[in-house]
């Protein structure tokens, strides 16, 4: 059996306010699973993403990566943050960026951190996958809003993960790249672990095997129908539903995803 | 004879004639110094720039008149080496980069805070200790600088941290441009980001103490800023900004000696004078290219 890649047992979270963030959390991600996120702004999806990264630490329960104490092993993570989250005028070309991603365990080993032929190729392979390697030498400043969000995926390939985070990864992509970027996700599902933080519920329920719906609490993708209540007492508003047919176990107030160790 | 060679020609002219008199050396060392101190502004000042840490430098800057005053006072309480007025701008340099880490990393949100307590107290103690020395001091030759008193010794300093610093940046540039770039992601690939962040800011306390004798601690962070700021306009690369602001910064500061040489002026504020009326022409610039580009995507 398969060692689950992320473990979140009754994990609370509150940041320094005391204002509880999360409650409750319990749920599992297994090897090679693609999973998306959804709720809304405010819900908690990025804190759980840092718990998941030993970022942040649960105020009570336990997070484990890899079967381990997600600090310790974070490095096996290709994560990709929102573009708004960059300088736009920040002086780097689209090549720097990507071999930003080489930078640790399993690419640039030297304590200096300049990369090495390989880590060269590699960045390039990476920006192929992206369709921008003719973009490579150009500054990160000029590129669209799509543009840099297809160079921070290849950032986060150029990790060689084991388990890929990415939020919002088609948040300003238009509809042919998107297209592109979803038969990419499913390709490397087969090798590697993917969760994607999504607004876009159409998207994510074309691809993905599981749901996870983060509002405070988390409910993940159910077998039989996920009602329009249950949807309506995460998002607190209506929504549009997805269907999936997975199996789902219930834990506590929680329900989770498939879960190997259940029956 | 200095007087007579200003009166004759243009400012740059009055220098050369004056910069090829074997018995008047000061405005060697003070080009010599122009130059060595420009690796330090380009090359720090990109990462100031790109990192936007000014405010961070304008702090330590300050910090640094207290170390200043406090080696002055102790030097005349118990005279000593180790009470040499460089080695407690270092110090107080270092030691306010590294408060300014840990609160950045332990309590970010009051960053600002203690940046702007460290930046007057800073001063406010430099004060006080120069206030309780005996004997005349003033104040105005650190928060201004004066270049063209610098001699061999401070020209062998200048070489000396410009080279450590060169080095540190050549060894770690990658990651440095990474922990400018997006720190988050560093950390996440197992890099200590930390480190490299405080390495940032020791290497800009190290600048600073270098630079506050071309122009001082007030005017340090213009130099620190606006040439960077000019090559970030043009340049793809954090290191294609360094060697244009190496560039531009060599030409402000001997600019700025010729024309405080010509025109009998204060050298330090003609240099950031020079280098702010540049960037300002700069912007001009770039706005009517844009303008242009605009109109002729319209037509």
């Amino acid at each position: 059996m398969d060692e689950a890649i992320v473990r979140f047992q009754q994990v609370d979270f509150a940041y320094e306010n005391g204002v509880p963030v999360l409650e409750g959390i319990n749920f599992a991600i297994w090897p090679r699973e693609l999973v998306a996120m959804v709720g809304p702004n405010g819900g908690g999806k990025t804190t759980l993403l840092k718990l998941m990264t030993g970022m942040l630490h649960p105020s009570s329960g336990s997070v484990s990566l890899f079967g381990k104490n997600p600090a310790s092993v974070r490095s096996r993570i290709g994560y990709m943050p929102q573009y708004l989250h960059f300088d736009p005028d920040f002086p780097i070309t689209v090549e720097e960026v990507v071999l930003m991603g080489r930078l640790g365990r399993r690419g640039i080993r030297g304590f200096f951190g300049w990369p090495e032929k390989r880590d060269r190729m590699r960045a390039m392979d990476c920006l192929a996958h992206v369709e921008m390697e003719k973009l490579a030498s150009r500054p990160f400043s000029a590129l669209s809003g799509g543009q840099r969000q297809r160079v921070m995926i290849a950032r986060a390939l150029a990790c060689d993960p084991e388990l890929l985070l990415l939020d919002e990864p088609t948040a300003n992509v238009d509809s042919q790249t998107e297209s592109r970027f979803m038969a990419l996700l499913q390709e490397l599902s087969r090798e590697i672990t993917i969760l994607m933080v999504s607004h876009d519920m159409g998207f994510v329920s074309a691809i993905v095997k599981s749901v996870l719906c983060v509002n405070r609490r988390v409910v993940v993708h159910p077998t039989t129908e996920l009602t329009g209540m249950v949807i309506q007492d995460i998002y607190n508003c209506s929504m549009q539903m997805v269907r999936h047919d997975h199996r789902c176990t219930e834990k506590g107030h929680t329900h989770v995803i498939p879960d190997h160790d259940s029956p | 004879m200095i007087t007579a060679a200003r009166k004759r020609g243009t400012p740059m002219s009055s220098l050369i004639t004056i910069l090829l008199d074997p018995d008047i050396v000061f405005l060697r060392y003070a080009l010599a110094a122009g130059f060595l101190s420009s690796i330090s502004f380009g090359v720090v000042g990109a990462y100031v720039v790109a990192r936007r840490i000014s405010t961070i430098a304008g702090a330590i800057a300050h910090c640094v008149l207290g170390g200043i005053g406090f080696s002055l006072f102790m030097q005349e309480k118990s005279p000593s080496p180790l009470w040499d007025p460089v080695a407690g701008a270092l110090g107080s340099a270092v030691l306010a980069a590294l408060i300014i880490g840990v609160v950045n990393i332990k309590a970010k949100h009051k960053e600002d805070t203690v940046i702007n307590a460290l930046w007057a107290v800073g001063m406010a103690v430099g004060l006080l200790f120069m206030a309780k020395t005996r004997g005349y001091i003033d104040p105005m030759s650190f928060l201004f600088g004066n270049i063209l008193m610098i001699g061999p010794s401070d020209i062998r300093l200048m070489a000396g941290l410009g080279g450590i610093i060169l080095l540190l940046v050549l060894l770690f540039y990658h990651k440095l441009v990474a922990v400018c770039f997006d720190e988050e992601f560093l950390e996440l690939r197992g890099v200590p980001a930390h480190f490299y962040y405080f390495l940032l800011l020791l290497l800009t306390a190290l600048s600073i103490v270098l630079l506050i004798r071309v122009v001082g601690i007030v005017l340090v962070i213009a130099m620190l800023t606006l040439p960077a700021a000019m090559a970030g306009q043009m340049a793809r690369s954090l290191a294609g900004m360094m060697g244009l602001a190496v560039l531009f910064s060599m030409v402000f500061t001997t600019g700025g000696i010729a024309l405080s040489f010509g025109m009998d002026l204060p050298s330090g504020p003609t240099i950031v004078i020079f280098a702010a009326a540049s960037y300002l022409f700069l912007l001009v610039l770039l706005g009517i290219r844009k303008r242009w580009q605009a109109q002729d995507q319209a037509s």
